[in-house]
């Protein structure tokens, strides 16, 4: 396979075209709709994924109408003050925006290239500045590539970040959120190996240690999702086999205390071995020579050859810009 | 430092959730309707947010003589059924994420429902799953479903509540009818084995072998308004009531660790 070395790799199959609404007065006629019969507040889904254009000319007209938009997490790159004093002006309490990593070079790896540091702080500053008194980061722990050196990036960005919105005269709360790494079906990273538990605990661990004074950390630590969403989300049939075992004990137990407990890791442990299986099957990197259990499953337009493509792009540390 | 999240104890709710709903669009059964239940399984407050199930709920109440209701879970892991006394013919789960899959026995095992679909002869509910992640990866549930729908709604869950009212008394005629509509997987009818997390055998019988999602130009909003919801996402809003819309269905970047923007894009 020929890949021209650090170059911008552009996917040519993929289509640059969403499912997308534009339309402001047709959202805000909606909206209005909805809310007379009880809603107080509008929450849009996805707008992080939309137009800035439009987005904002949706915000602009369902406040025109009197109506109070809230909107989940914004890509950093791709808004600008104008957006962000939008959200304040709704009176919405929190922002989110999605680093993933402290580490650029990872960042940039992964997809997000205009998402820099600087970026970051500056839609912090202007954050504050429209006055929303809460932020949230959203970080992964244990990304494919990820070493010593990016985490400790990764403790530095936050506390550069909550440094900015402290100066800047932040009025709540910063809150990370931290879930471990898990490849998703469909997607280049679908071959990468899955986060460790272990030193998913020992990253919680430091980032508790080294940041819990200033920001909240929400994270999986002690989850059993940990273990079970890997085996869901990379398995085939037998994944369903074992997760009826599961159940099974947790009836068992159930029929024995008359109480229901959720599932623990030992459950799971228990049940893969019930089964035969092993659980690093889970979470070990997979071959690109060889088909993944949901090989038929076409969720997407994108080829395999291209997925497969970014991965040994990702992995040979050449960087990787994504163009959608 | 000031909270704004959610404290609460998971499915613990001061009255019950259902009375606490508007729901935005007229609702007229009739005794002899085939009943069908809509479960998410999840907690009343995260689950009622997912506009998907509301929007399956919604298509199949507009399938004449098709009466749909909801289920979720509260306190205690116990089933929290919008109309417990009705025991439905078909079952809708709608998954969003993996963490809720080992919930969605729970909420079969709680109607009584046997959890292998090897083990559910005639007699016992149609068992369909669908949802952003089972679309994204269904081999999971190939021993629990009878039917599983990849992709959009829209007329997915139409056609399989059509082809049960015509074939009421055969599985195999639900099957049948069925086994070539875009976006419906019939996990009966294909042999899968997978080895140390590869695929080694997968054949179809009588079905297609590829399988591609459905597609719909429907953006899902609210039908059920309700003060006990919680939108993590953009802060905890203490008895608000939430219209919800979505705006854009995928994402147009292409992060290599994210499914949102590697979604069949029509």
């Amino acid at each position: 396979m020929l890949v021209p070395q650090n170059v911008h790799f552009v996917l040519r199959d993929i289509k640059n075209k969403v499912r997308d609404i534009q339309d402001p007065s047709a959202v805000a006629s909606l909206a209005e709709w909805g809310t007379k019969y009880g809603g107080d507040l509008v929450k849009l889904f996805f707008p992080a994924n939309s137009s800035l254009i439009a987005t904002k000319a949706i915000m602009k007209e369902l406040m025109a109408r009197g109506l109070s938009p809230r909107v989940g997490s914004a890509k950093a790159e791709r808004i600008d003050k104008e957006y962000i004093g939008l959200v304040g002006k709704s009176g919405q309490e929190k922002i989110a925006f999605a680093p993933e990593t402290g580490d650029y070079e990872l960042r940039k790896r992964i997809g997000k290239p205009g998402m820099t540091d600087r970026v970051l702080q500056e839609v912090v500053a202007a954050s504050i500045d429209a006055g929303i008194p809460n932020l949230d980061f959203y970080l992964i722990m244990n990304l494919p590539g990820e070493t010593p050196d990016s985490f400790k990036k990764t403790v530095d960005l936050i506390g550069e970040l909550h440094n900015v919105a402290r100066s800047k005269g932040l009025k709540g709360r910063v809150r990370i959120s931290a879930p471990n790494f898990f490849p998703k079906a469909g997607t280049p990273f679908q071959y990468a190996p899955s986060g460790g538990l272990e030193t998913y605990s020992e990253k919680i661990d430091t980032l508790e240690k080294d940041l819990g004074e200033i920001v909240a950390v929400s994270s999986m630590k002690g989850n059993v999702d940990l273990l079970s969403q890997n085996i869901m989300s990379r398995g085939g049939p037998e994944a369903g086999i074992v997760m009826i075992e599961v159940y099974k004990k947790l009836k068992q137990k159930e029929l024995a205390t008359g109480q229901y407990t959720p599932d623990t890791f030992a459950d799971w442990r228990e049940a893969l071995s019930a089964v035969g299986l092993n659980e690093r099957v889970y979470f070990d990197e997979r071959s690109t020579d060889n088909p993944l259990p949901w090989h038929h499953i076409h969720m997407s337009d994108i080829r395999l050859d291209s997925l497969k493509k970014v991965w040994d792009v990702f992995k040979d540390k050449r960087a990787l810009f994504v163009l959608g | 430092m000031k909270s704004i999240e959610n404290d609460r104890p998971l499915g613990q709710y001061t009255n019950n959730p259902f009375e606490t709903e508007t729901r935005l669009y007229d609702k007229q059964h009739q005794p002899s309707d085939i009943p069908v239940t809509v479960v998410v399984p999840d907690f009343y407050h995260v689950a009622l947010p997912n506009l998907g199930h509301q929007m399956v709920e919604y298509q199949l109440n507009h399938v004449p003589g098709v009466s749909a209701d909801r289920a979720y879970l509260s306190s205690g892991y116990k089933l929290l059924k919008e109309t417990p006394e009705v025991k439905p013919e078909l079952v809708f789960v709608s998954m969003s994420y993996e963490g809720s899959y080992l919930r969605s026995l729970r909420a079969l095992d709680l109607m009584s429902i046997p959890l292998r679909r090897q083990d559910r002869k005639e007699g016992y509910p149609l068992v369909v799953f669908g949802g952003w992640s089972v679309s994204r990866n269904p081999l999971p549930l190939f021993e629990i479903a009878d039917i599983i729908g990849v992709g959009d709604s829209e007329h997915l869950v139409t056609d399989i509540a059509t082809a049960y009212k015509e074939n009421r008394d055969s599985k195999q005629g639900i099957f049948d009818s069925l086994a070539e509509k875009r976006g419906i997987i019939i996990p009966s009818r294909y042999k899968v084995e997978t080895e140390n997390g590869r695929l080694i055998t997968w054949e179809a019988k009588g079905v297609p072998s590829e399988i591609y999602p459905n597609e719909s130009t429907v953006f899902p909003h609210s039908w059920y308004l309700s003060p006990e919801t919680d939108y993590n996402d953009i802060g905890y809003y203490d008895g608000k009531t939430f219209f919800s819309m979505e705006i854009v269905d995928a994402c147009a970047s292409k992060c290599a660790f994210c499914a949102s923007g590697y979604k069949k894009q029509s």
